[in-house]
């Protein structure tokens, strides 16, 4: 007998990052704007490596190239990442196959966030951050710290139902004032909707480079933590029989899946779907261990979301539809066929 | 493979108690358990086994101190205390989908931090522990899709993965079928062997007994019995602590406990509503009403047996088997054989003969948990000196005459007991007078020949066994299995 479950995860792994630098690929070259795809790659190798190439493109290619098509893949490989490890992240501390990152009112206050800055017209200032993502970001970690205060402050010994269903009032409680705002001022409303549907609208690479070192070290931290939650999965009593210090691991994994979760929402919107359904889906496929689930949502979700976004904007162009549309519209039925063909063998 | 960190641990518990708001779940419990022993915690439900075992673990909040080989667990970190102790729960929580290898990984959390791969050591103990616990094939399978017996090894191998010198089990074998108990049971007999102290509790009290080197029985949170198998499992204990009418055999050293049925063959009128002596239309059954309507569905209450109302039981009867035929022992023992099959308490109280006659019917009578009793050292043409018998003859009455009147018995075998009153070596009247006064559950059966009158008298059935012929008289000696 050898370790075969880890010599088998290393494989994954790299097919995995295959997986991602395809998706990546693919997208970078399919656009409104036919651009020579050779000449693409080239200037995308010129850009991102020391190597100097020339890659024959006009100026304005070349800024399609670099301002629009490159930002958005990366921004949308991040933002994927993000909410899929968060999300398997989510449902490994609550041993919960419906938690999504959304589960303790990121959504709601990072809304709530955003409605108020688009109504007093908080938003682009002009400066590196737009004050409608600094707004969304303060919401949604807000509402975090609400439900965790309201749910677990205080007493520990309670499980984590107590909390999610904190997490489910103040969810609520931060719609009510989100709605309430939104409906006093109809001027605004056809932005905050778009912005509730999520995008990966980009203005250049800022919002690469705002959500990028956040992602970067939660994703590794996470991608290391997939043990511990394995530990988690047994229950709080028997993990802290072996010896794990439960409710201070259980914070910290919050604390860094919400944070993450927070970074992408400022930047994206609400992205509905992401978070639940790629977790599972590659639990499904590989196994139920988070050593494995947890690093492989990063590619999946990242390659999944970039997937679902080159749809959002190449089905209807030049106009685009809300990817939270097209991740639940394809999602969905991806979703069932999955849990069809793995649970029949 | 060094299956745990050091030698084996001795564990040293003061006062530990465990509360829970005002309820006391253990009482103050002092008890030293030695290394590579094995300890079992037997007791009713809610007594507190798994308190006690979840104390020790430190999975209960407790005051009081546990040290294991003089270090007080209170002092160690988590890590530590898990390196110590490993637990394996009753039903543990088994994550959907896990693998084999997955699971037992587990067992190696004490052993990295919290963001750590594991390293190859812990992957060659695994292995290690895997191919041990004859787990390797199944490393790939999913746990929940495992048998019993399958998991609950799973299970064990993932604590063994701890490395830690002390195995914690609350109920190993309590979901398992027969086989799987036995397999899981000579696992932890093994691994106590291999130095591992082990502290279970178990429901089985003869499985518990048959493997423990020691027993601890808890009742309403306190410890009432402690020691060796024998000294813990009696019936006196069983009765008490578990309310549990049960019978305790012991042959060869295993003490087996059997429960009672038979209350589902003996009417108990001590308990009997006196109204139901009255007729069904004094009742306040708002069936009745219901009933009257349709008379067909009226029904009389059984006649009442006046004799089972006077004696407050079903009759018990007395039996003399007498004649000078073969077969008056063996139709005794056959009734023992009856008795037994209804789970009544039976006594054999045989006179005159000897021990070492070495006859079958005592072996079986005492595995089947008989009381037997040998009265006698033989027939007189064995025995040299009369006086010594008689002596013996009056101490068996007497013993007779005891059980009896105790009433503990529903049948009592007194075999060959007419030739002690026809050769007057004991007093005939008190006999007859000890059969008369019976408790009212207590049947009676005597053998032997020359049945005095009287004792006819108060017998309810008496049967002679005519010899027609005898083999004896061809000369053909006595065949063991059929005669003595």
């Amino acid at each position: 007998m050898n370790a075969t479950p880890t010599t088998a995860r290393a494989l994954w792994l790299v097919a995995g990052v295959g997986f991602v630098l395809a998706t990546a690929t693919f997208a970078l070259l399919v656009g409104p704007t036919s651009i020579p795809m050779g000449g693409t790659l080239r200037e995308t190798v010129d850009r991102l490596t020391p190597f100097t190439i020339d890659s024959g493109l006009t100026e304005t290619q070349k800024s399609i190239v670099w301002n629009l098509r490159l930002p958005r893949v990366v921004l949308g490989l991040l933002v994927g990442a993000s909410l899929a490890t968060a999300g398997g992240t989510y449902q490994g501390v609550f041993r919960n196959p419906l938690a999504d990152p959304y589960l303790l009112g990121i959504a709601a206050g990072g809304g709530l966030g955003a409605t108020i800055a688009f109504v007093n017209d908080f938003g682009d200032g002009g400066g590196a951050f737009d004050g409608v993502q600094i707004a969304a970001f303060i919401g949604a970690l807000t509402a975090v710290a609400v439900a965790w205060l309201a749910g677990v402050a205080g007493d520990r010994t309670r499980g984590t139902a107590t909390l999610i269903l904190t997490g489910v009032a103040v969810a609520s409680f931060f719609t009510a004032l989100q709605t309430f705002l939104q409906q006093r001022n109809t001027e605004n409303i056809r932005e905050i909707y778009t912005w509730l549907l999520g995008g990966l609208t980009t203005s250049g690479w800022s919002e690469v480079m705002q959500l990028l070192p956040v992602a970067v070290v939660l994703l590794f931290v996470l991608a290391l933590s997939g043990r511990t939650l394995d530990v988690m999965a047994v229950g709080d009593e028997e993990a802290k029989l072996l010896g794990l210090a439960v409710p201070q691991i259980r914070f910290g994994l919050l604390v860094a899946a919400s944070l993450l979760t927070a970074a992408a929402v400022a930047v994206s919107g609400l992205i509905a779907f992401v978070g639940l359904i790629v977790p599972h889906a590659v639990r499904l496929i590989f196994g139920a261990s988070f050593r494995i689930i947890v690093p492989l949502s990063i590619f999946a979700g990242a390659g999944f979301l970039v997937l679902c976004d080159l749809a959002a904007r190449t089905i209807l162009t030049p106009a685009e539809i809300p990817i939270g549309v097209i991740t639940a519209f394809f999602g969905a039925p991806f979703f069932v066929m999955i849990l069809r063909t793995t649970s029949s063998r | 493979m060094t299956r745990h960190a050091g030698a084996a641990a001795a564990i040293e518990m003061q006062d530990l108690s465990v509360k829970i708001g005002n309820t006391t779940l253990l009482e103050p419990t002092s008890l030293s358990i030695k290394a590579g022993s094995w300890l079992s915690i037997i007791g009713p439900n809610g007594a507190g086994k798994s308190t006690l075992l979840r104390a020790i673990v430190g999975a209960a909040p407790s005051t009081g101190t546990v040290a294991v080989d003089g270090t007080d667990t209170s002092s160690m970190k988590r890590t530590q205390r898990a390196q110590t102790f490993a637990w394996v729960p009753q039903t543990p929580v088994i994550p959907l989908g896990f693998r084999v290898f997955d699971y037992v990984l587990l067992g190696r959390t004490p052993h990295r931090h919290p963001l750590a791969a594991e390293r190859p050591e812990d992957l060659a103990v695994v292995e290690d522990v895997l191919l041990d616990l004859d787990l390797a094939p199944l490393v790939d399978r999913e746990v929940s899709s495992l048998s019993g017996g399958e998991r609950q090894r799973v299970i064990i191998a993932r604590a063994l993965a701890q490395q830690a010198p002390v195995l914690l089990l609350d109920e190993p074998t309590t979901a398992l079928d027969l086989g799987h108990q036995q397999e899981v049971l000579l696992l932890l007999d093994r691994l106590r062997d291999e130095g591992h102290t082990i502290v279970s509790t178990m429901h089985d009290l003869t499985l518990a007994g048959q493997f423990a080197d020691r027993l601890v029985l808890l009742a309403g949170g306190r410890v009432v019995a402690d020691g060796a198998t024998s000294a813990v499992l009696t019936e006196e204990n069983l009765a008490t602590h578990y309310q549990a009418d049960v019978r305790v055999v012991r042959n060869n050293g295993t003490v087996l406990v059997i429960p009672r049925i038979a209350t589902q063959f003996i009417p108990s009128p001590p308990t009997r509503n006196p109204l139901d002596h009255q007729p069904p239309r004094a009742r306040h059954n708002p069936l009745q009403r219901h009933k009257e309507k349709s008379p067909t569905m009226v029904t009389e209450p059984l006649e009442e047996n006046p004799a089972e109302d006077a004696k407050g039981y079903a009759q018990s009867i007395v039996l003399v088997m007498t004649g000078d035929g073969k077969g008056k022992s063996s139709s005794a023992f056959g009734v023992m054989v009856r008795g037994l099959a209804r789970d009544w308490n039976v006594a054999v109280l045989q006179f005159i003969k000897s021990g070492d006659w070495n006859v079958g019917e005592e072996k079986i009578g005492r595995q089947l948990g008989v009381d037997w009793f040998n009265e006698g050292e033989g027939f007189t043409w064995d025995s040299d000196n009369i006086a010594h018998d008689k002596a013996l003859a009056q101490q068996g009455w007497d013993r007779a005459a005891a059980l009896i009147a105790a009433g503990e018995h529903e049948l009592i075998i007194l075999d060959e007991l007419t030739y002690l009153i026809n050769w007057g070596w004991i007093d005939a009247g008190p006999v007859y007078e000890a059969i008369r006064n019976r408790p009212g559950k207590v049947s009676i059966v005597i053998t032997g020949r020359d049945a005095p009158a009287e004792l006819m008298d108060v017998a309810d059935t008496v049967s002679e066994v005519r010899k027609v012929k005898h083999a004896f008289d061809k000369g053909i000696l006595a065949k063991k299995g059929i005669d003595y």
